[in-house]
């Protein structure tokens, strides 16, 4: 790929994980910030950008979304290919998808970009009876030095904030090299958090 | 067992062992019969080890005394052997035996029964533990007794214990002990099962579909569902109650009222127990969706595919599920249309409770639904005066995520039956009455023409039944016509439309061995390799059902049945792709692999000329498959030609703002065209995912036209067959690609360049 011109920092941010984990509402929820509420939406595309300050300079980011090509299996690596974070979803109600995300965290950590920022998210805590600590998966992700998150896409709890700690968790200087060109072309959902504030801009393109 | 370790180390392991086993078959006997179920329960799982570990003593008891002579391995097996003969003559003694013991026994039972409700008659506040207490003493003698005279009649010991209430519990536990136990101990029988099943697959399955519980047992097993859950619900209580339901079922009445004394557990009649069973199954079914998943595999994909190869195609329900659906286990096609129950289609008002239009007024004839009860949609699909055929197509393409055929076609007979109103006239009636018909009859008309997919049979016969009986009276000609149509249809499941081609298919490029038994793919142009690729691919996409791309049925475990072909066109792109990355891996050199993906990089571009995307994304992905993107020097070897083909197709097809530029070519491109389908298939998870399947309680219909663009546009590209001819030899080839798994082939890859590694140090 030929670089056009450079810009501020592009960085790629990959969701992964299992079926029906609750990727899409996830990226839904922080697109919309609501879940399933009684709005039309003509959400047809699965990537978003945001920006958060660090340190007073925009970051910004873009979250790749693969939510319904799981089983696509042959094209997870171009995916995660050249992302400087990924964050790996899984479903706490449903055991089996910790075990999914494990296999994720290990592919990735031998075959992907090494310097890769890894976040494990424990998804639909609403789900979880009085407070279950995750204490299993907290020492997986310790003993693996994962970023770990609890979110809840149905009711909002810690999905923008995982996503804002999250993008201030990545390192600055990487990732120019991968996006360059026409990036600033039509976009789906455009979310600019700069220290608390929020814009949601939507233009529909396809 | 077999093996025959030096004999000090045998000895020791030996000794060490007999030590286990004495404790082991101690502790069964004097263990607290108080301790109820979950002891035991607990135990049942480790039965088989221990069963294990029993024969392993008996063997070597019978072993012991040439040990002891520090006889030579040789010796040993020889005397085993020799024991082995032996013990089969004994064993025809011992059943007889056994059958003796088994009749004492019985009158022992019947016995202890008799004295157990004479002291009940007797004093029925005299502490049931005291005379409890005895029992087990006796017991014990018992099987004291049994074992000095063989061991082997340990086999009783469960029967024995089944009457006496101390030890009840451990009915089940031990039953499983029963079978492997009567097995001659010196020859290794725990897996005969297993290795018959290995050869004769046949048998297996055969035995599967008999023991639907056992199937339940493996897979459970195999994908070890959130124990949690389980164990939660199978309270001691649940199982002493399951207990008993098992004693009365196996016509033990008796000892109910002791069991029910001592645990303080009431019998509950059978239904109850019925239902508690069903919902913990069912608790069960729901928690392991990978039950479904396993149910729908990939193998259980390429069963049919061979099935269809044959010039069979059997469209077979799985027996599992229908086992499932018939017990009332299955949810899959209650969800949304059973949470409601609809009023009368022609006793709904029109008003903004039952349906909301579009702030937009739709243009020309357009009613612009944005959401509405089925009732008002049947009404006003079948409206007298509007017309609206897009909002009939989306409809009927998409009814199947709302409810079912069933209930639309009930809907559609209510709105028949016109009622009549006291401000008609004879005459307003009639006109109503014809003009609705006439609507009902031609929604009918396009339902079976074309949006009816695999109806069941039962379906069609209501449907037969509904148009001779009623839209027969008046509207005779347009019935007939639609009974013909619904025969053809009877008769068509499962032939295949034949297709003509108005352009003529170019000559195919074959290779000079195109009979050769070694031809191999590579022989063979790279264009006609696209072609044919083509041909299979669009074979298995033009399959693909509209109800496959609803509900997000390929990712939902319970509803991935009726997604086969989504699911089996995906399996063909990860052959493909998987194959792209073995045969580059398999070249030992650099030159070798170059060239290789020299061919895969030409095949690309012709993929791309022909407009088949998707194979075109899995020749690329398989090019940058993790085992293939790390050979730095094969793709520096590469010519620029190819280089800066790969380069203009990566970005063509790169995934980047959700495949935008992909998009654009697509849309620009001229049919027939074979799209990327997972780009629909993200779409269509966050339409699902993005939009309410209700708005104020009314179905949101306005998501369903969302679902309609997609699929109408997937539809589009289905429609449009490839004028090419079929080359037998290189399909066949390409039917059956060698893929190597992916863990395997990143070794493999380590190997050819490993790891900062020089350019000179690599073949």
């Amino acid at each position: 790929m030929t670089s056009k011109f450079l810009t501020e920092v592009q960085q790629k941010v990959v969701v992964l994980g299992d079926f029906s984990v609750g990727k899409s509402s996830l990226i839904l929820r922080v697109s919309k910030n609501e879940f399933l509420e009684e709005q039309e939406s003509t959400i047809g595309a699965a990537f978003i950008n945001f920006s958060v300050n660090v340190d007073n300079k925009p970051n910004q980011i873009q979250i790749w979304d693969t939510a319904g090509q799981e089983k696509f299996r042959s094209l997870t690596p171009i995916y995660y290919r050249g992302a400087i974070g990924a964050i790996v979803v899984y479903d706490v109600s449903r055991e089996y998808s910790f075990q999914t995300a494990k296999e994720w965290v290990e592919e990735l950590k031998e075959k992907a970009n090494p310097k890769l920022i890894i976040a494990l998210c424990a998804n639909k805590i609403d789900l979880l009876e009085e407070k279950k600590k995750l204490l299993k998966e907290k020492e997986y992700a310790d003993e693996n030095g994962l970023l770990i998150y609890e979110t809840s896409a149905k009711t909002g709890k810690g999905v923008t904030e995982m996503f804002v700690d999250f993008s201030k968790n990545l390192p600055k200087d990487q990732g120019r090299e991968i996006f360059n060109d026409d990036f600033f072309e039509e976009e789906f959902f455009n979310i600019e958090l700069h220290n608390g504030e929020k814009k949601t801009e939507k233009t529909i393109c396809c | 067992m077999s093996d025959s370790p030096n004999s000090s180390d045998f000895l020791s392991t030996l000794n060490k062992r007999s030590q286990k086993t004495t404790v082991f078959s101690r502790s069964s006997i004097t263990q607290n019969p108080l301790n109820t179920t979950k002891q035991n329960f607990n135990r049942s799982s480790f039965n088989k080890t221990n069963i294990k570990e029993q024969e392993e003593k008996n063997e070597e008891k019978n072993n012991q005394e040439p040990i002891n002579n520090k006889k030579s391995s040789l010796q040993l097996l020889r005397e085993k052997q020799e024991q082995r003969e032996k013990d089969k003559q004994l064993r025809l003694e011992i059943e007889k035996k056994q059958k003796i013991q088994q009749a004492k026994l019985n009158k022992i039972r019947e016995l202890i029964l008799k004295k157990r409700q004479e002291a009940k008659k007797q004093g029925n506040n005299g502490n049931g533990n005291n005379s409890l207490d005895q029992k087990p003493k006796q017991q014990k003698e018992n099987t004291q007794n049994e074992s000095q005279l063989n061991f082997k009649t340990k086999k009783n010991l469960p029967n024995e214990k089944k009457e006496t209430p101390k030890d009840f519990n451990k009915i089940y536990p031990l039953q499983g002990q029963q079978k492997p136990l009567t097995k001659n101990s010196n020859i290794d029988r725990s897996t005969w099962k297993k290795r018959a099943f290995e050869k004769h697959k046949n048998i297996k399955e055969l035995r599967e579909c008999i023991y639907p519980t056992e199937r339940m047992e493996s897979f459970i097993k195999i994908f070890n569902p959130g124990q949690k859950q389980v164990s939660e619900n199978l309270t001691n209580k649940t199982v002493t109650q399951l207990i008993m339901h098992h004693l009365v079922a196996l016509g033990y009445q008796k000892i109910i009222p002791i069991i029910e004394n001592e645990t303080q557990v009431k019998y509950q009649p059978k239904y109850l127990l019925d239902s508690r069973l069903h919902t913990l199954i069912r608790s069960a079914v729901i928690q392991t969706e990978k039950i479904w998943d396993l149910l729908y595999n990939e193998n259980f994909l390429e069963e049919e595919s061979t099935n269809q190869l044959n010039g069979m195609k059997i469209t077979r329900e799985n027996p599992i599920v229908e086992h499932f659906v018939d017990l009332g286990l299955s949810q899959v096609d209650e969800e949304e249309s059973d949470e409601e129950e609809y009023s009368n289609i022609w006793e709904e008002p029109e008003n903004e409770k039952y349906i909301l239009y579009t702030e937009n007024e739709g243009t020309n004839n357009q009613i612009g639904i944005k959401a509405a009860t089925l009732n008002k949609l049947i009404a006003k699909l079948t409206d007298e005066n509007s017309v609206d055929i897009a909002f009939l197509k989306t409809f009927l393409l998409t009814y199947q995520s709302i409810t079912s055929s069933r209930k639309v076609l009930s809907k559609l007979i209510q709105r028949f039956h016109v009622p009549r109103t006291k401000e008609m006239s004879d005459e307003q009636y009639e006109i109503k009455k014809r003009n609705v018909h006439i609507r009902v009859a031609n929604l009918l008309k396009i339902w079976i023409s074309k949006y009816l997919i695999d109806p069941d049979k039962k379906f069609l016969q209501y449907l037969k039944e509904f148009i001779k009986d009623d839209l027969h009276q008046s509207l005779p000609s347009l019935s007939e016509l639609l009974i013909s149509k619904i025969e053809t249809i009877e008769k068509q499941t499962g032939k295949q439309k034949i297709v003509k081609f108005t352009e003529k298919p170019p000559q195919p490029i074959v290779p000079k061995n195109i009979f050769s038994q070694t031809l191999s793919i590579f022989d063979v142009n790279e264009l006609e390799v696209a072609r044919q690729i083509t041909l299979i691919e669009q074979k298995i996409y033009s399959k693909i059902k509209p109800r496959e791309l609803l509900n997000l049925a390929w990712s939902k475990a319970k509803y991935r049945h009726r997604a086969q072909n989504v699911l089996r066109f995906i399996q063909h792109f990860n052959q493909l792709s998987g194959w792209v990355s073995t045969e580059i891996i398999k070249g030992e050199t650099i030159r070798k692999r170059v060239s290789t993906v020299i061919y895969f990089i030409n095949l690309a571009e012709h993929l791309r000329k022909l407009n088949n995307f998707d194979s075109l994304i899995a020749v690329l992905s398989g090019l940058k498959s993790s085992a293939v993107y790390r050979l730095k020097f094969t793709f520096q070897d590469l010519p620029t030609k190819q280089t800066e083909m790969k380069n203009r197709l990566d970005s063509e097809m790169s995934s980047e703002q959700s495949y935008k530029k992909y998009r654009g070519i697509l849309h620009a491109a001229n049919p027939p065209c074979i799209p990327y389908l997972g780009v629909y298939l993200t779409d269509l998870t966050f339409i699902e995912d993005g939009n309410p399947n209700k708005i104020n309680g009314l179905i949101n219909f306005s998501k369903r036209q969302l679902v309609y663009t997609v699929i109408e546009e997937n539809q589009r590209y289905q429609s449009k067959p490839y004028s090419l001819q079929p080359v037998h030899q290189i399909a066949t080839r390409l039917e059956k690609l060698q893929v190597t798994d992916h863990q395997e082939l990143y070794k493999k890859s380590l190997k050819r360049e490993p790891r900062k590694s020089n350019r000179e140090d690599i073949l």
